[in-house]
């Protein structure tokens, strides 16, 4: 019997989506410094959906492997080909 | 022990001790033959059937060896299939995060900047744009959630 890893460590993250909610009064910013806080916010998105990505794999390699090895079948929603993308 | 002295002087056996004797002697060799007999064929069936069980539990362990292998062999097919598709929806990721990054430089080059820094001809930027691309890469992380909360 291999353990499984406690809820906590298989948690993702979530981003809340803009609502774009506006306060009616306006004001100057220089156009390179938005640009680059931009740039940084979106990588930061970017990041969240990658690590979001490998905690996926994470999940799969620990729920695959148990499965493998106390059936010794893989199950059908687990990848077997590297060759093939996503199932 | 008397006996023994009488027999060791040479004194004539009694009648009934040379009976008794020539009874004792056979029945003896009997138990004895009987005995080693047993005794051999215990022996010869115990190293029999060690080697059997030996032979058996060899047999038995190459199996669980082997069945071992292969789903280690499995494992590995499958760790590394997952990591394969991992790195593609990493890759997609970051294909799309430098797309919406483009786009949202290409619409801030597109609007004008103040005239001569008077602040009264500032256009406004146009939020929903930058905001619409934004969403989409959270919308993609919350995704990118939800597949792996379905992996559990």
């Amino acid at each position: 019997m291999l353990p499984m890893p406690s809820a906590e460590t298989t948690r993702t993250e979530r981003l809340p989506t803009l609502t774009g909610k506006k306060s009616g009064e306006l004001m100057l910013i220089d156009k390179g410094e938005y640009g680059e806080q931009l740039d940084l916010l979106a990588e930061a998105i970017g990041a969240v959906a990658r690590l979001n990505n490998r905690q996926g794999a994470r999940n799969a390699y620990d729920r695959c492997v148990k499965a493998i090895f106390e059936t010794g079948k893989v199950p059908a929603t687990c990848p077997t080909d590297p060759g093939s993308g996503s199932p | 022990m008397a006996f023994l002295i009488a027999i060791a002087l040479g004194w004539k056996w009694p009648g009934w001790a040379a009976r008794l004797f020539g009874w004792i002697v056979p029945v003896l060799v009997a138990i004895a033959a009987v005995g080693a007999m047993i005794g051999l064929i215990y022996r010869q069936g115990e190293t029999a059937g060690r080697t059997r069980t030996e032979a058996r539990a060899d047999k038995a362990r190459a199996k669980t060896v082997a069945v071992a292998r292969a789903d280690e062999r499995q494992a590995q097919a499958t760790v590394d299939a997952i990591g394969k598709r991992v790195a593609t929806e990493d890759d997609q990721t970051s294909i799309l995060v430098r797309t919406k990054i483009r786009e949202m430089h290409d619409a801030l080059d597109a609007t004008p900047g103040t005239v001569n820094g008077d602040p009264r001809s500032a256009v406004p930027v146009d939020a929903g744009s930058v905001r619409d691309h934004l969403n989409a890469l959270i919308v993609d992380a919350d995704r990118s959630a939800d597949a792996a909360d379905a992996e559990r």
